[in-house]
């Protein structure tokens, strides 16, 4: 198990982690948060490229930043390197030198994706070279893998086939860590998702379970209602949105929402409607800025 | 030890190794095979035929000096973390003991060194025995003097200018690993100013304090540079008459011993202080982050350019002034000086880079290209004279 405690980590003036305490569990695990939330910042400390302030990370009870955690993490930066002039052998190559890497499922991978095996990495598209990374990743034999910005540049299609590769690895057990911008791509394949806002968790629990906490109605009220009235209900109202006639607005769940809101404010219909993850996910993290400016 | 790496690294260094020893028989050797003298009164004075390995020779020099410039460009531009930032995450992620790297850093910074001691040893030495054989065959024929020059002590000094460039490029290791003290700064400043065409390698000693292909880059470098201060040397011994009278060649050797003695203790110096002392973090380089190494960086790579400059103009007016006949090793003490003095003066004003500094760094770069200037257009009348 990865445990991180009271990670602080600076750039100068920016406290990029600010005592952050996690522990990260096998299976997948999203990371999410807006641009600079700490997400890169947190994975390149958990291996080992940078040193953390203040805390520590263990990785099975291994300091992060020795020899023997390292060996226990592959980590897929948002810019991975390949060793000048190599192609997808020399990148083999050059990685086996460290890693256990299992060459069957690397070339299995490699096929599967259509890479060109000689060409050099350099003359491929940001897409190929992501997919030979994420060939790679899959491929090596640690328990942990971080993957930063796991799905950028890849089509929706290989994306579709890279997520069936990941369940498997998760399936032995492994513990992957997963940022990503693409918010839908996270979908269908973690089981966890962790919430960074100025390097800081933006919610109380370590992982959270989607669609638990907020509840998404849509109404169309006889009067006019604003979002100030449902407040003053007692409704914690994180988004309120009126198109024409039609109100829609996002709380945070508590019991007899609907009741209230049909007593003090009668309409021609007031329904709960489903929030998707991309939903979902944007309003933890204006909750989170809600709660940071409260702070 | 990770064998596995270090077999990957020696087959990543194979082919720029003999790409490099071919360029540096080209630069060197091959211009030298066709060389002429005749002999006016004492004075031998160099004649180089026309011919195709002439040519070969020049071409191969003019690409040398063009690699130097662009090895100086390129360090400055890549000096910025952005461009290098995957090379150091992945670095810095690979599951080895701190212990472990130091062992590696030793033994190939020790095997690079040992590399290089003996590419440049023997070509200078070599190109040096080409110079006597041809200079003894010119007075020979002609029954004039050579000048007194004798080949043992000009090929021992040679030894130790060579051994005192291994110790640089150990020192570029040393400098490298120990991110922005002060003390980095010192041994910095020293040398960009000891050996003149060292500017380019102490930039890229900076860069990456590993092993693998930052190292092979500065030893590719170093190499370029470093056969091109043997060519130069040369350059004196063959083209300008006047160098090889008596006296003068006692005061280049006297420059060669004193700058190969002082490069060499700081050399072995710096080792010690380096694999011996100081300890290294996770974050290998920067001062305290990765993120802060382009910053970290700047006044360093910015001192090393006005060194570099400083260097040339010491050069140029060196070879005006030793044509006149003053001692060539007072010249360059006095280079040195001025050279410690101003950069470590601009090293601590650029720490941080404000409008003042601008003015001030900038003062002394304009200094120094008139310096130059005035060192060149005066070097032609120089050495008429």
């Amino acid at each position: 198990m990865i445990e991180i405690n009271n990670l602080t980590k600076r750039f100068e003036d920016v406290v990029a982690v600010n005592a952050l305490t996690l522990s990260l569990q096998p299976g997948i695990t999203g990371l999410v948060g807006e641009n600079g939330a700490g997400k890169s910042t947190l994975m390149r400390l958990i291996s080992g490229v940078l040193l953390p302030e203040e805390g520590e990370i263990r990785i099975d009870g291994e300091n992060a930043d020795s020899q023997k955690g390292k060996a226990k993490v592959f980590f897929l930066s948002d810019d991975p390197y390949a060793p000048q002039g190599a192609g997808i052998k020399g990148v083999y190559d050059f990685y086996a030198c460290f890693y256990d890497i299992d060459k069957d499922r690397f070339d299995g991978l490699i096929e599967k994706f259509g890479l060109p095996l000689d060409r050099k990495v350099a003359g491929f598209s940001k897409g190929m070279r992501r997919q030979l990374f994420l060939a790679l990743s899959l491929s090596v034999n640690v328990p942990y893998l971080l993957l930063d910005e796991a799905f950028d540049g890849l089509d929706p299609l290989l994306l579709e086939k890279l997520k069936d590769e990941m369940l498997e690895e998760a399936s032995k057990g492994k513990t992957i860590l997963a940022s990503s911008h693409n918010v839908t791509a996270l979908q269908r394949l973690v089981d966890h998702y962790v919430f960074l806002y100025k390097g800081k968790l933006s919610t109380q629990e370590e992982s959270v379970d989607l669609g638990s906490s907020f509840v998404k109605f849509q109404a169309a009220f006889k009067e006019e209602v604003s979002k100030e009235q449902l407040i003053a209900l007692g409704l914690d109202v994180i988004a309120f949105k009126k198109v024409g006639s039609v109100t829609n607005f996002v709380c945070l769940e508590q019991e007899g929402i609907e009741e209230k809101v049909n007593e003090a404010f009668p309409s021609l219909f007031l329904e709960n409607i489903p929030l998707d993850a991309e939903e979902t996910i944007i309003l933890q993290l204006t909750l989170a800025e809600r709660e940071a400016d409260h702070e | 030890m990770n064998s596995k790496f270090v077999k990957w690294q020696l087959k990543a260094w194979l082919v720029p190794l003999i790409i490099l020893g071919v360029y540096g028989l080209l630069a060197i050797v091959l211009p030298r095979l066709s060389e002429n003298y005749i002999v006016t009164g004492d004075v031998p004075e160099y004649l180089a035929r026309n011919s195709i390995a002439s040519a070969i020779g020049g071409f191969a020099n003019m690409a040398l000096s063009t690699g130097v410039i662009l090895s100086l460009i390129l360090a400055i531009i890549s000096s910025d973390y952005k461009w290098k930032r995957a090379r150091y995450d992945a670095y810095a992620q690979l599951p080895l003991c701190k212990n472990g790297i130091k062992r590696h850093r030793m033994i190939l910074s020790l095997a690079l060194v040992g590399a290089m001691f003996t590419l440049h040893y023997w070509l200078g030495a070599g190109t040096f025995a080409l110079r006597w054989l041809s200079l003894k065959q010119a007075a020979a024929s002609s029954g004039g003097l050579v000048g007194g020059v004798d080949f043992m002590p000009i090929l021992l000094s040679y030894l130790l200018g060579v051994v005192g460039l291994a110790a640089v490029h150990l020192t570029n290791f040393a400098i490298a690993s120990m991110s922005h003290s002060l003390w980095s700064a010192l041994m910095m400043l020293l040398l960009g100013n000891l050996v003149i065409n060292l500017g380019p390698t102490l930039i890229l000693g900076y860069f990456f304090p590993f092993f693998g292909r930052p190292s092979y880059d500065m030893f590719a470098y170093g190499s370029v540079t470093g056969v091109d201060v043997v060519y130069r040397l040369n350059d004196i011994f063959s083209k300008k008459a006047a160098f090889i009278e008596p006296k003068l060649s006692n005061e280049v050797l006297i420059a060669l011993v004193v700058g190969g003695v002082v490069t060499l203790g700081l050399g072995v110096g710096s080792f010690f202080y380096v694999f011996f002392r100081k300890e290294m973090s996770g974050e290998y380089c920067g001062g305290k982050s990765f993120d802060t190494f382009g910053k970290t960086l700047f006044p360093h790579a910015f001192a090393l350019v006005v060194a570099f400059a400083i260097g040339q103009i010491g050069a140029a007016a060196g070879k005006v002034i030793l044509a006149s006949g003053m001692a060539v090793a007072i010249i360059e003490m006095v280079f040195i000086l001025l050279g410690y003095f101003v950069l470590l003066f601009v090293y601590f004003l650029t720490l941080k880079i404000g409008k003042w500094q601008w003015i001030i760094a900038g003062g002394i770069v304009a200094l120094a290209v008139v310096l130059f200037l005035l060192g060149v257009l005066a070097a032609p009348q120089a050495y008429v004279a």
